[in-house]
């Protein structure tokens, strides 16, 4: 028992740690990535090639003066990063990594639990994450932060009826809300090939829902600066880069899981197959945001609502009638 | 025009556009790193000025003053005096190189070839006075400028 506890701690340690540092790098890689893309090089000074320009950042971050002006409401002003960086981290509760393993005649589960519901978790935790944004535009008591906050949360609430559409038809066909059994589900097909409408709709809402390009409306910076995070300064802000960043990496852990078949692969272990799919569509996001100009709001919510839920509603019914006739 | 219905469906815009920025990915970034990195300079770019000397090394300007008075922002100022055998003196020539435009008439104006722009552009200084700069210092320019061959 007490065993089976340290042994937890420490994998919510190792993926903790893990997920923070690619946070991290992430950053780098967009710079980097989005640099070449323009033709630029990207960061170049620190470390080689820059590689350690994320650690310079971090460290500039924490040595700024963390200003809290003088309006605010200070307890959800100071809760309301946190609140948005901790759901994030703690959808990865959830996320099968690689397969189970035997080792010494002991069964080792490479991820922290598995839990049958665990895609309705993550859908739950995401939406928590919306709160954390709107206390902070509220809390900053400025007309930018909360059009910004208002912005976000409605986009991510409109977005994420979209997404957990798209999401039943590929839970219709593995009959299970739990991302280990989705996984294996995949064996022999992944869902992207049955469930690929769902798929470019998943990508759309779920690149909406982490508010990134072009749906980054919340950061406009013509009209909002840089929306709910106006006012924060110093490791607050910080903590706001990091759960987006982190929601990033949740999304696209759950796009690899359900759509492009989790830790299944040929000859690769299965570990290293998570992860080339979840960077390639990590990838894909720094790929949009050079590529796409910022949608304007009411269109942006048009298409959530007029385009996106229709077609993900008619996938879900199409798909049941399916699995129904074939079961 | 209508929108094509394929297009529509598959993103077929969208996907060319990622297909630009993919090829340019792996084009050669057009970056210099500036300080570290000499950027090129056109052949016709005008940048600080220097002031030819004949071979005994003094200054080749006679202070006519066409410079002077051509010059647009009214930045050169010269002072002349009559030496003891009738000859013409320089006593003050200055360019406030802070509110020069670099605009070459001084250049085309000066008919002994003395006054010239140069090629270097990294003048900056604490202070404004340090923009100030006197016949020294334009006479030094050029002997930097034929010692680096940058001269013309």
């Amino acid at each position: 028992m007490l065993v089976g506890i340290i042994l937890t701690v420490i994998k919510i340690l190792i993926v903790i740690t893990v997920l923070l540092l690619s946070v991290a790098y992430m950053t780098w890689a967009e710079r980097k990535v989005i640099g070449h893309m323009q033709v630029r090089l990207g960061p170049t000074h620190v470390g080689w090639k820059g590689l350690l320009q994320p650690i310079a950042d971090g460290l500039k971050l924490l040595m700024k003066e963390d200003i809290v002006p003088d309006m605010v409401d200070k307890p959800v002003y100071i809760i309301a990063p946190l609140l948005s960086l901790i759901p994030a981290l703690s959808a990865f509760a959830v996320i099968p990594f690689a397969d189970k393993f035997v080792i010494f005649g002991k069964e080792v589960q490479p991820y922290i639990s598995d839990i049958n519901i665990g895609l309705l978790y993550i859908l739950a935790l995401s939406s928590v994450g919306t709160y954390g944004i709107i206390m902070s535009g509220w809390a900053s008591n400025s007309k930018y932060a909360l059009l910004g906050s208002l912005r976000s949360s409605a986009q991510v609430i409109s977005y994420e009826t979209a997404m957990g559409l798209a999401l039943v038809g590929p839970v219709l066909l593995a009959g299970s809300l739990s991302l280990r059994d989705i996984t294996i589900a995949q064996k022999g097909l992944w869902f992207i090939v049955p469930q690929f409408v769902a798929f470019v709709i998943y990508l759309i809402s779920a690149i909406a829902e982490t508010n990134r390009a072009p749906f980054d409306l919340p950061e406009a910076e013509t009209e909002l600066v840089a929306g709910f995070h106006v006012e924060y300064s110093s490791m607050k802000f910080a903590l706001f880069f990091l759960a987006e960043y982190a929601n990033m990496y949740v999304v696209s852990a759950i796009a690899t899981i359900v759509f492009l078949g989790g830790w299944n692969g040929p000859i690769l272990p299965g570990f290293v197959w998570f992860v080339i799919k979840v960077l390639f569509i990590m990838f894909f996001y720094l790929w949009l945001r050079a590529t796409l100009p910022r949608l304007r709001f009411d269109q942006l919510m048009s298409l959530g609502w007029k385009v996106l839920i229709p077609i993900a509603l008619a996938n879900v019914l199409i798909t049941s009638i399916i699995v129904y006739i074939v079961r | 025009m209508a929108r094509n219905i394929f297009d529509y469906v598959f993103f077929t815009e969208i996907m060319q556009g990622l297909g630009v920025t993919l090829k340019h990915m792996f084009k050669k970034p057009v970056t210099y790193k500036y300080p570290f990195e000499a950027t090129p300079i056109f052949e016709r770019f005008r940048g600080v000025h220097y002031m030819k000397t004949d071979e005994q090394g003094k200054p080749k300007c006679v202070g006519c003053y066409l410079c002077e008075r051509v010059c647009p922002s009214e930045c050169i100022h010269i002072e002349t005096d009559a030496g003891p055998n009738g000859e013409r003196l320089i006593r003050k020539y200055e360019i406030e190189l802070d509110r020069c435009i670099y605009c070459g008439f001084c250049e085309e104006a000066c008919p002994v070839d003395a006054i010239h722009m140069g090629r270097s552009y990294d003048v900056v200084r604490p202070t404004r006075d340090g923009y100030r700069v006197n016949i020294k210092f334009l006479v030094k320019k050029y002997k930097e400028y034929i010692e680096e061959g940058k001269g013309e």
